[in-house]
């Protein structure tokens, strides 16, 4: 089993993928530029995560809150806002209070934040950062209580 | 020596020609220089297009304007005029 902290930004991936502006283009934690025909697209981080225990069992249980960012990416002759709205609005929309089959306790949206910037044509990034909270024991990172 | 005789003829002698419309007028066909630098903007790979004009062939560009340079379309979104040299750079942006 690999870290939930996989599991759930693949679930996350696989529950954007097909969406009707990214379609198939959804990249997990990806670095390298993204090109005109990677475009629009959907990226898939999972960032910073704060951990408490809870000294309830032996090992401590982990009370966790992951930050999930998806970023809708686009670059269009016009209307870049609207695009980024539209992705903005299937994303939220497909992922509502998912708990990826249980993976996660909640999924919050949390903050949404918009760059925009000028190429060849507007090139615009809409970020939005969730929190998702789950649990597992201290030793067993793979496996969400 | 007349500085602006002499960008003017460097345009004249590697520019290209181009289609330019100003907003609302008549197409003309001008010899400008057009350079599409890379560069990434957002991590998304893109080009800053634009075009050096001389002044006498664009005296009062504006944003807006068209021009087709190798058959893209490209309007004016920033306006760069030098007086010493009687050249302006354009900025532009593709409008499809």
């Amino acid at each position: 089993m690999t870290h939930v902290r996989q599991q759930i930004r693949e679930a996350a991936a696989t529950a954007v993928t097909g969406l009707p502006t990214s379609g198939a283009r959804v990249f997990q934690s990806r670095l390298a530029p993204l090109d005109a025909d990677s475009l629009p697209c959907l990226l898939i981080n999972t960032d910073d995560e704060e951990i408490s225990g809870l000294r309830i069992t032996s090992p401590d249980l982990l009370d966790r809150r992951l930050t999930l960012s998806i970023r809708a990416v686009a670059k269009v002759a016009s209307n870049l806002d609207d695009t980024l709205d539209a992705m903005i609005k299937e994303v939220e929309s497909t992922l509502g209070t998912s708990t990826f089959g249980g993976l996660v306790k909640t999924l919050q949206l949390e903050a949404i934040t918009i760059d925009m910037q000028q190429a060849e044509k507007p090139v615009g990034v809409a970020t939005l950062k969730y929190i998702a909270t789950y649990m597992t024991v201290a030793n067993a990172p793979d496996t969400a209580i | 020596m007349n500085f602006g005789a002499h960008t003017a003829r460097i345009i004249d002698r590697i520019g290209s020609d181009v289609l330019y419309t100003p907003y609302g007028g008549s197409q003309k066909t001008i010899k400008a220089v057009f350079s599409a630098p890379p560069k990434e903007f957002l991590n998304v790979e893109g080009v800053s297009p634009m075009v050096s004009v001389k002044q006498s062939d664009v005296p009062t560009p504006k944003h807006n304007d068209g021009l087709v340079v190798n058959a893209v379309a490209y309007r004016v979104i920033g306006v760069n005029p030098d007086a010493a040299s009687g050249i302006t750079a354009l900025d532009l942006e593709a409008t499809s």
